[in-house]
């Protein structure tokens, strides 16, 4: 029976069927031929989608695009301008940096390749920089946001494993901004062999002048942050006070919200948000079955019974996520693969909030791991230049992906140093 | 017609309205906690409630906009033939998972009459119903979007 769940979801995937549907007509084969009570379907689904600590979801997305909404990509793109454009490839920090800021309010790759890219690839294409690089360092950049918080895919694995919110956030921190880092590092020498074009030096003042139009911005990363942190609100607290703080800025200081465009805004978010959860209802389903048919147990007992070192499981485990990766969507990967995984990682003795941020960083570098990335995609649609070169141009920001993970994978203090710090 | 823009106007609203209640609902939480004496028991259950209820509304709507993610890396690779049976076959295989779903939906709706929830005390039948809005909305657009593939249809 679970060949054929499995089959059927498969074939879903390959001919293009939605993941929630493919993952909601496998359950569905499955329970017609296995003669399960069907009522089953809709009470799994319901049961996926109430939970509370989902409602951060849609507060976190609607509060991104209203800061979206309210110009604010621009002026973050404008503040890391002022701050790094004197640099050689100065734009090319500027996307990083700016991927880096504008993470603590998409919180996914994929919206932030869209989000920056229709920004920065132009102008970097206007100012010299090679098409190809400068749609590959977009969607390179973009994989930093779902890590550094507050992240959708940590929220998702902490609904999933019920480990504290406040301290996957905490632990996404070092490896986002050393994967921030890794990136810069490989720019700057791409941009000094090429040498790509940099700004005059921005005075003290005009940097405190796009610090001031940034601050508001960064002051909702904070409150969140800080909030979530200091156990001031919980997650959805958190989220909506984002929301309510957004609505604010954006009517009276930023002036570019009205009711017409906050109620698009709104509406869109809703519409991204709805098709996660029926994701999320759907993959409730799906790990019902797997669970009812013990498949993490023997999953587990099958890698443990080909190896029990550490390292070599956390290897497989790194080799199967960034696979998946490639071809799927991070939230859709994380629900059906991170609860099996998650198990097989805690009877090696891996830290669960450390397997966490392990898995998150697999699949958003499975994002732009060529030759099918999606992030890859966005970036190269939107700089209508082949995909194909700008995978090329990809390698030595998805090496230096690469080498990140290892630490991460061989160092835990490098996710749970603040974690512990700050929160035990 | 009448009827399409009718539900989209309906579920367009309804969206809009339950995002409010479950936006206001947390606030209130938020606003109990730090100057009322006490936080009401309700508000947690009740901005689950409103925010399945939003997704519910939603759910058609985001159908229609093509929101859901897919797989696009063996899709690229098929022949324009393959394409289109593929692109004819999916709104039916929605509609039929849907449509089942919503079958079934209607059986947890009349479980609900019997139980109430922990906090409102209201019946579970009305937060349940969100299951049938949802199945019902995206099976009439995958209905919608096969005919249309269907009137439009040539290999």
């Amino acid at each position: 029976m679970i060949a054929l769940l499995l089959a059927v979801f498969v074939l879903g995937l390959y001919f293009r069927f939605p993941i929630a549907f493919s993952l909601g007509l496998s359950c569905l084969v499955y329970f017609i031929f296995s003669g399960s009570p069907m009522v089953v379907v809709p009470l799994k689904m319901y049961a996926g989608i109430d939970v509370f600590i989902l409602l951060s979801i849609p507060g976190f997305v609607i509060a991104g695009n209203l800061m979206n909404q309210s110009g604010l990509t621009d002026k973050i793109i404008d503040f890391c301008n002022h701050l790094l454009g004197h640099v050689r490839g100065g734009l090319s920090f500027v996307n990083i940096s700016a991927s880096m800021l504008f993470a603590g309010i998409s919180g996914t790759a994929i919206s932030d390749t869209a989000s920056l890219g229709a920004v920065m690839i132009p102008a970097m294409k206007k100012e010299g920089y090679d098409s190809d690089f400068s749609c590959a360092i977009t969607a390179a950049s973009s994989t930093v946001g779902p890590i550094i918080p507050p992240s959708l895919p940590m929220i998702i694995a902490a609904t999933l494993s019920g480990l504290s919110v406040g301290k996957l956030f905490l632990a996404g921190a070092i490896p986002g901004l050393l994967l921030g880092l890794g990136l810069m590092l490989v720019a700057y020498f791409v941009a000094k062999k090429k040498n790509y074009p940099k700004h005059p030096k921005s005075t003290p003042l005009q940097i405190f002048k796009s610090f001031i139009n940034t601050f508001w911005a960064l002051l909702m990363t904070a409150i969140i942050l800080f909030g979530i942190i200091g156990g001031v609100f919980t997650p959805t607290e958190a989220s909506v006070v984002a929301v309510l703080y957004v609505l604010f800025i954006g009517l009276f200081v930023y002036k570019k919200l009205n009711l017409r465009n906050i109620s698009v805004v709104v509406l869109d978010s809703m519409k991204t948000t709805a098709s996660l959860m029926i994701l999320v209802g759907f993959a409730n389903l799906f790990g019902y079955i797997l669970i009812t048919e013990q498949i993490p147990q023997r999953i587990s007992e099958q890698i443990l019974l080909f190896t029990t070192n550490r390292y070599t499981v956390l290897l497989l485990i790194n080799l199967l996520l960034i696979l998946i990766g490639t071809f799927m969507e991070t939230i859709a990967a994380l629900l059906i693969l991170f609860p099996i995984l998650l198990k097989v990682a805690i009877e090696v003795d891996v830290e669960p909030i450390h397997f966490t941020v392990i898995a998150v960083l697999n699949l958003i570098i499975g994002l732009t791991t060529p030759p099918v990335g999606v992030c890859l995609f966005v970036a190269s649609s939107i700089g209508k230049t082949p995909i194909g070169k700008v995978s090329r141009s990809g390698l030595p920001f998805l090496a230096v992906s690469l080498l990140v993970l290892l630490l991460v994978s061989l160092f835990p203090e490098l996710s749970l140093f603040l974690p512990h710090l700050i929160m035990d | 017609m009448k009827f399409k823009i009718f539900l989209s106007t309906f579920l367009k609203y309804g969206t809009l309205l339950t995002t409010l209640g479950f936006i206001s609902s947390v606030s209130l939480q938020i606003y109990a906690r730090f100057f009322l004496t006490d936080v009401p028991s309700w508000t947690e259950e009740a901005s689950r409630m409103l925010f399945i209820y939003s997704v519910s509304f939603a759910s058609g709507l985001a159908y229609r906009g093509n929101y859901f993610v897919y797989l696009e890396a063996f899709y690229i690779g098929f022949s324009n033939k393959t394409k289109k049976m593929v692109d004819l076959v999916s709104p039916i295989l929605s509609f039929l998972l849907f449509g089942i779903t919503a079958w079934y939906a209607i059986a947890v709706f009349q479980m609900g009459f019997s139980e109430s929830s922990p906090s409102l005390q209201i019946m579970m039948a009305i937060p349940f119903f969100s299951l049938l809005i949802l199945s019902c909305s995206v099976s009439f657009y995958s209905l919608l979007s096969l005919l249309k593939k269907i009137k439009y249809w040539k290999l």
